[in-house]
């Protein structure tokens, strides 16, 4: 089969006169996927879960869409609401919260520097607060990757193109982040051979892709104060070795090493220093690109790649944001769209991707949609007869809450400063400093699944053992004191009530009240009446402080905690 | 010359380093081959000489001394590993086209180019923890006892179960006790109370993250209990013992990772840094400024005690047969041990599944043996410890990805194989 007649299919639906439409409400959108997710569900005879407990939504749409929790009273707000709408209006809410840029930000600056771990680790944040801007202003996802992929000189965007470095921008590295990224597809494996299960990419499409970027420069600058920073150019022309080079101590290249505008070699796979063949950029898919001997060769690749006609892009993007919520994509994986590997719900997809064009590349869109689903509102809780279900979306899969996220979790529930995890230890000469807590946590590889948990018996033991038996014991003080929240923001209050050298008399909350308070911070939830008693035995027998740091640590070292329910 | 002995370590030094002599014939009449179940990596960070240790010609900077295996020299500064060559088969002609530290490290670390494929490829450490891994094992299948070259040992896409506990001699498992005024009587009472509290959010979510998180933190627990624990004691070591391996960290290191694989750890990586070699910072055998002096001085001296011992008392205690033992670093030198060399370098294996007293090409007369590539060592190093090297993992997607790279290709140097 020629590779590009599944995605006719992909090009006639964008010619439907529905993407000149604009966007439809998302509880519309929600109920048409619905309705395919139910239609599947019912042909197989898998019984859905029963809906997601408010706290259960409350807890995963908090986590999903801002990465934090909610506060105690926010919860209690939203728990004891009886609107039929509440949790539309809780998706909103967060949606257009200024966390809702930020947690994305991290989601895709995540991807760029692990996708590609050799590039050192470039400082990602000022990136993140671009994005985050990006994202909160309602900035097309079209115009975000353009600005990424065509970005000159010193700008944050800069983040993406740096990731894909080596000695220089590796045009190679480039080709294939972008075709997993942007484009669903493993681009990157027909780098040294064709795609193994689809034949649809050669070898000539992965370099004729990296061909736009084979002009592209990271160069050291110094400014006036001597201030260094790398900035992004376009070099007049291609040198013929682009690779890096084993040998550094090798000549640079002499004039006639260039070759023509837009034009890479193609290197042996097994040595980098033979060459086989060349190639012209292409668009994949749709041709040879002309290109002229002057100027950028990335402003044509990224208007190609982001109009709303490209056969990739938008479903590609609909496909990811789709497993940052459910843990999987439509299609799975989520880099590897093809012919032969098609969506589960192939109707969802389609419907994401159009209003995804309509409503102009906002992925905020998606995600007011997605999250009004039943779907998307199930318990994770298995009901009977759906346990073995992985892919009709019978019930929610449990999310893992990964290390560094889970650190700032603490800090958010335990009213701990951020970056106070590590104790400043004195180690002999030539002994180890222990492993920083933020890298021994940082167990997730390149876009694992999130439903994966990745951490160990090392990242365990130095929660229980290390990390939490430094942060849980000034909460607990205050929880024994005051009965007070454990967060930040009343910890912050009580502090500028206080005033250097005050004793305020704080009237303490009833003990059932202050666990009530501890459960709604750390679990968005209340105990239940078990629960309630096994921790009022538990605190009968430890009096104080002790106790509350004991309960703390308990709830803070749990199972749930540690999920996106 | 040997450091000073007192009379007693001498004693059981030279008993360990002489009499396997006479116990290998009674090896190779042994009929039933061992499971393979340890292998200990001694990695050499910087890159190590291959012409003042394992194969002396004309790049050496010193001369050479007969070993145990007759017509075979080893430098002149490896007198005790002398006694012990009849153990090791030498790959001398090791080809592996990358003269980088970085890079290399990572390459000969994990067997695969740093991301070749875009996939996180796991340390060669992981990957045994993978294959010879108890689920019931207490103590953690894969340490690292020094912090040279741990930067690289990463479980990849094996994921976090087989990623590697680093740590030093005698230090014991890091985070293992509580700190900040918890004490273990308070711990065992809030795991109660946890356990209590997680029952009813993990039960209907068995086989989730939830649920492997519970089993996660269950295993941490079953480790801080364990009795094996004692395997990181060094005290528990007699004085002879720490005499034979030597009081230095390398010698420590080693006794360590010998008292962890006798506990059952299938893979402990140790590594020959002393700081005193090139000042902080930069790797031991990384000598680019007085080369010859540091060699004699340092670096030989730090490596021949530990190793030759660890082969001896690998052996008295019945170990090496089920041990692999691998001597490397991420490439080897030019003559006089000048600049790095990714040709012609020598890699050294022993105990299980090799042949001993071998020896395959040289640097002096390169075409005696065929090139050894990267792949062909693991494929070597996966032979010897009863793993097909053209085993392959499932990655995401359904793809295939073989232990080895270029699985079948990979030819194992079966000369150095039993």
């Amino acid at each position: 089969m020629r590779p590009w007649l599944s995605t006719l299919a992909a090009v006639a639906l964008l010619a439907d006169p529905a993407f000149a439409a604009p966007p439809r409400p998302p509880a519309e959108v929600a109920a048409e996927l619905d309705r395919e997710i139910d239609r599947r569900l019912a042909e197989a005879k898998v019984p859905p879960s029963p809906p997601a407990s408010d706290a259960e939504f409350l807890r995963r749409a908090s986590l999903d869409l801002t990465g934090r929790l909610p506060t105690p009273e926010r919860a209690v707000v939203f728990l004891d609401s009886s609107d039929p709408d509440k949790r539309g209006k809780l998706v909103d809410e967060l949606v257009d919260s200024p966390l809702y840029g930020q947690r994305f930000a991290a989601y895709w600056a995540e991807l760029f520097v692990k996708r590609n771990d050799t590039a050192g680790k470039p400082n990602a944040a000022p990136f993140r607060e671009w994005l985050a801007g990006e994202f909160n202003r309602g900035a097309g996802w079209d115009e975000v990757v353009a600005a990424m992929l065509t970005v000159q000189g010193d700008a944050p965007e800069k983040l993406f193109l740096l990731t894909n470095k080596e000695r220089d921008i590796a045009p190679n590295r480039v080709a294939g982040t972008v075709g997993a990224l942007f484009m669903g597809v493993q681009l990157g494996c027909a780098e040294c051979h064709r795609h193994p299960v689809t034949k649809a990419w050669r070898r000539e499409d992965f370099w004729g892709t990296a061909a736009f970027f084979a002009r592209t420069r990271a160069t050291e600058k110094k400014d006036a104060k001597g201030q260094k920073s790398v900035v992004i150019e376009d070099a007049g022309e291609s040198p013929r070795a682009f690779v890096a080079r084993p040998d550094p101590k090798k000549p640079p290249p002499a004039p006639g090493d260039f070759l023509p505008p837009g034009v890479v070699e193609i290197p042996d796979a097994t040595d980098p220093m033979k060459r086989v063949g060349r190639a012209p950029a292409v668009y994949l898919g749709a041709g040879p690109a002309d290109l002229g001997p002057t100027g950028s060769h990335r402003g044509p690749f990224a208007a190609w790649l982001t109009a709303p006609a490209n056969p990739f892009f938008a479903r590609a993007f609909a496909n990811r944001t789709w497993s940052v919520f459910f843990a999987r994509g439509l299609v799975t994986p989520v880099d590897d769209m093809h012919a032969d590997n098609p969506p589960s719900h192939p109707g969802a997809l389609d419907v994401l991707a159009r209003e995804l064009a309509a409503a102009g590349f906002d992925g905020r869109h998606l995600a007011r949609s997605v999250c009004r689903t039943r779907a998307y509102g199930r318990s994770s809780a298995a009901a009977p007869g759906n346990e073995n279900d992985t892919t009709l979306l019978s019930r929610m899969p449990v999310k893992a809450v990964r290390g560094p996220a889970l650190l700032d979790l603490h800090d958010q529930v335990l009213g701990t400063p951020r970056g106070s995890i590590d104790p400043q230890v004195k180690v002999a000469k030539g002994e180890p400093k222990p492993t920083a807590t933020r890298d021994l946590l940082d167990t997730a590889g390149y876009d694992e699944s999130p439903d994966e948990y990745t951490a160990g018996v090392p990242q365990a033991l130095r929660l229980m053992n290390t990390v939490l038996p430094t942060r849980t014991a000034a909460a607990a003080a205050m929880i024994a004191r005051t009965g007070g929240p454990a967060d930040k923001a009343a910890k912050d209050a009580e502090r500028s009530v206080k005033g250097p050298g005050t004793a305020v008399p704080s009237q303490p909350l009833p003990r059932e009240r202050a666990v009530e308070r501890v459960y709604l911070a750390l679990l968005s939830r209340r105990p239940t009446p078990a629960e309630a008693s096994a921790v009022a035995a538990f605190l009968d027998a430890r009096p104080g402080a002790e106790g509350f740091d004991g309960l703390l640590w308990a709830l803070a070292s749990s199972p749930e905690f540690v999920s996106v329910p | 010359m040997a450091p000073h002995l007192s009379r007693r370590s001498m004693l059981a030094a030279s008993a360990a380093t002489f009499a396997p002599w006479f116990r290998s014939l009674a090896a190779a009449a042994a009929p039933a081959k061992a499971k393979p179940r340890a292998c200990i990596l001694l990695w050499m960070p910087g890159g190590p000489t291959q012409h003042d240790t394992f194969d002396p010609g004309p790049g050496s900077c010193f001369g050479s001394i007969p070993s145990s295996v007759p017509g075979l020299v080893v430098g002149e500064h490896l007198p005790l590993m002398a006694g012990q060559m009849h153990h090791l088969a030498l790959l001398r002609t090791m080809d592996t086209k990358d003269a980088t530290h970085d890079s290399a490290v990572f390459t000969l670390s994990s067997g695969y180019k740093k991301g070749a494929g875009g996939v996180r490829h796991p340390h060669l450490g992981a990957a045994v923890a993978f294959e010879f891994a108890d689920p019931r094992a207490e103590l953690p299948s894969y340490t690292c006892l020094s912090v040279k070259g741990s930067d690289v040992c990463t479980p990849g896409y094996l994921g976090a179960k087989y990623a590697p506990f680093v740590t030093r001699p005698g230090q014991g498992v890091p985070d293992l006790a509580p700190t900040a005024g918890l004490t273990p009587e308070r711990l065992a009472d809030q795991t109660g109370l946890l356990e209590r509290l997680s029952r009813e959010f993990v039960a209907p979510r068995m086989g989730s993250a939830a649920a492997a998180q519970a089993t996660t933190v269950d295993a941490a627990k079953r480790l801080m209990r364990s009795t094996k624990l004692t395997a990181f004691d060094l005290s528990k070591e007699a004085d002879a013992a720490h005499e034979l391996y030597g009081r230095t960290d390398f010698g420590r290191q080693c006794l360590q990772a010998r008292r962890l694989v006798e506990a059952g750890v299938p893979f402990v990586q140790v590594a020959c840094s002393p700081e005193e070699a090139n000042g902080p910072g930069r790797s031991g055998w990384d000598t680019h400024t007085e080369t010859a002096k540091t060699l004699k001085d340092v670096l030989l001296p730090a490596l021949d005690r530990p190793m030759a011992a660890l082969l001896s008392d690998l052996k008295d205690r019945g170990l090496l047969d089920t041990t692999l033992v691998v001597w490397m670093g991420e490439f080897g030198r030019g003559k006089q041990g000048v600049g790095h060399n990714s040709k012609n370098w020598t890699a050294a294996l022993a105990g299980c599944g090799v042949k001993g007293g071998v020896a395959l090409g040289s640097s002096a007369k390169p075409d005696g043996y065929r090139p050894i590539g990267v792949p062909d060592l693991f494929a070597t190093i996966f032979s010897a410890l009863g793993v097909d090297p053209a085993k392959e993992h499932m990655l995401k997607g359904d793809r295939p990805m073989s232990i080895v790279d270029g699985g079948r290709n990979a030819r194992p140097v079966t000369d150095a194989l039993a």
